[in-house]
């Protein structure tokens, strides 16, 4: 991260920058001399003499967010941080000749690409400054994140019968065993399951589906039954799994979301 | 006025002993004693419980810290909100306090000790605890703060360990306070500087009440070990590891900016330095976000671990009850290669 103080670098420092000392002070001390020199002279060279490392980082991060360009020497514990304002870089009164004796060892900005590239000089592409982290593998990502799962929980499905589809009802009973377990796997789980009529009886006590339903519910889904339904089929009191909900809240999801009918 | 900052370099609990410099150390100590300990140093939990009978165990806590605001009253409120917040972190109720002070002779005299007394006083009160005693030495780096102890039902007890699979994570309130105590030393962003003092004096009190009508799974307060810190003690004690989104994680006004601008505390980089190894950052995260995830945090929130699908309605009674930055940041998962994924 560091390069070399060469006498090029220490002749431009001498010639054109404004020190700052801050030396013996701890954060944020070092940022605020730093940030009243940006503030004094505008589009001038600013050095920084810092003697510890966090100075150093907190400095150069505050440099980088004003659009400075930053370059870095450690001497010992004493750092000395030279910023560059892009204005003094394009009007090219600076450092002449610096940028061509050591190409390699500038940090990689737009601007110093640019100035390399016109010289004809070729400059590797930047390395980034934050955190060195290994790459995770990919087994690792398979999980929903929050935005994730409020932006896919969008749809809501409202089940009428507890079964699915139109034909056998035999063999949409076990459909719907099928249905539930798949959705329950499924990577996009829905916000809402919303149970209508025939299908209410799916959280009743004899109900072959109350596994299923409370697995989606620990998931995120929201399950709730038709409290008129549930009145109906006598099961009002005895409702095994998920919330009791009224005929507004259905209608709103079928108006306001997207809602599925089964 | 004085300036009790100048009197330290560091403050608040980002004056802890890193966890990469206690962590071997710790190691060393005995555990689990006593049979009737149910709760000790081994799982990095918040305090340390012993059982009293099969419905009262005793919940044991100390927290002091260095000045990190220059107003003493602000200081002692700060001092004793962040010193029960390990009560109600494990879920149990603080009663009583005894008081440990380090002053120099000079603050006494001046009248700066009883204003950070007076201050602290009124914490403890509006929490029902009763201060027992204390003790004062005389040091040239102000240090105050409390012993505090609690009562828990011994089968009520919330630990790191217990965050299940599916889980979402929950924090009461938002981070930033290192930042702004360090923008604070240097006069800026007064706005935000006062709402940190602000949420550094909130109790955790009602956020614990909140989860005690909820299935919480697991819970903490962050602290200096930061976000990150807390988040993967919860993470390694339960056996998972855990994604957090950073748009979702709740911040206070000017901390991005301030950490933007580097005013970012020494103990940042500590944390970094330590849990390093433990966090996975995407690309996308902003040099910024990562520091706030490392920031040292003063009497921070309490970061819950709950069904997710309770998470809803547990932010909302939250906000309920004043802390209106409550939020979901993220989702427990399956063990993974790192213990904290951000992205």
């Amino acid at each position: 991260m560091m390069s070399m103080f060469t006498n090029e670098w220490k002749n431009a420092m001498e010639r054109d920058g404004i020190i700052v000392d801050a030396r013996g002070t701890l954060c944020p001390t070092p940022v605020i001399k730093t940030k009243k020199a940006f503030e004094d002279n505008p589009e001038q060279l600013i050095v920084t003499l810092v003697d510890n490392e966090v100075s150093q980082q907190n400095v150069e991060k505050f440099a980088k967010t004003k659009g400075y360009i930053v370059e870095c020497f450690q001497e010992g514990l004493d750092y000395t941080i030279m910023m560059f304002p892009k204005e003094m870089l394009k009007a090219d009164t600076l450092l002449e000749g610096v940028f061509e004796a050591k190409p390699n060892e500038l940090r990689r900005t737009e601007i110093i690409e640019d100035r390399a590239s016109e010289k004809g000089i070729t400059v590797k592409a930047g390395a980034p400054v934050a955190l060195d982290i290994k790459t995770p593998l990919l087994e690792d990502f398979p999980f929903p994140l929050v935005s994730n799962t409020e932006a896919s929980r969008s749809k809501v499905i409202i089940l009428t019968k507890d079964w699915i589809g139109n034909g056998s009802e035999e063999l949409g009973r076990n459909l719907m065993k099928t249905f539930l377990f798949s959705l329950s796997e499924a990577e996009q789980l829905p916000k809402k399951l919303i149970l209508l009529n025939g299908a209410v009886r799916m959280v009743g006590p004899a109900s072959p589906h109350l596994e299923v339903l409370a697995s989606l519910q620990e998931k995120g889904v929201i399950l709730e039954s038709c409290g008129i339904c549930l009145d109906y089929y006598g099961l009002k009191e005895v409702v095994q799994v998920g919330n009791i909900t009224n005929m507004f809240v259905i209608v709103e999801a079928l108006t306001k979301e997207a809602a599925v009918v089964l | 006025m004085v300036k009790l900052t100048e009197f330290a370099a560091k403050g608040g609990c980002a004056c802890k002993i890193g966890p990469h410099i206690l962590g071997e150390l710790l190691q060393t100590l005995p555990s689990k004693q006593k049979a009737e300990v149910l709760v000790d140093m081994s799982g990095s939990d918040d305090a340390g419980v012993i059982k009293i009978s099969d419905t009262l165990a005793l919940v044991q806590t100390v927290d002091f810290f260095t000045p990190l605001v220059d107003d003493p009253y602000w200081y002692g409120k700060i001092a004793a909100t962040n010193s029960v917040s390990d009560i109600y972190a494990m879920g149990g109720d603080p009663k009583t306090a005894l008081n440990i002070v380090a002053f120099p002779i000079p603050l006494v005299e001046q009248g700066v000790l009883s204003e950070v007394l007076r201050g602290a006083n009124e914490v403890l009160e509006s929490c029902g605890v009763a201060l027992l005693g204390g003790h004062s030495i005389e040091d040239e780096v102000p240090k105050f703060g409390f012993a505090v102890t609690g009562y828990v039902h011994p089968e009520k007890i919330w630990e790191n360990k217990g965050a299940l699979e599916g889980d979402v994570l929950v924090l009461t309130k938002p981070l930033g306070t290192g930042v702004l105590t360090t923008a604070a030393k240097g006069g800026l962003f007064p706005e935000g500087v006062e709402l940190a003092i602000q949420t550094m004096t909130t109790l955790n009190k009602s956020g614990a009440e909140v989860g005690r009508t909820f299935t919480i799974h697991a819970c903490t307060d962050v602290t200096g070990f930061s976000l990150m810190g807390h988040a993967r003690e919860m993470m390694k004690a339960s056996h998972c590891s855990c994604a957090l989104e950073a748009k979702a994680l709740p911040m206070l006004l000017y901390a991005l900016e301030g950490a933007e601008m580097g005013l970012v505390p020494a103990a940042t980089y500590g944390n970094r330095k330590a849990l390093g190894e433990s966090v996975f950052f995407d690309a996308g995260v902003s040099a910024a976000y990562q520091d706030i995830c490392f920031d040292p945090q003063t009497s921070g929130g309490l970061l819950f671990s709950l069904p997710a699908r309770e998470g809803e309605a547990f932010v909302e009674s939250l906000k309920e009850k004043g802390l209106y930055q409550a939020s979901i940041i993220g989702r427990v998962m399956t063990k993974g290669a790192y213990d904290v994924y951000v992205y």
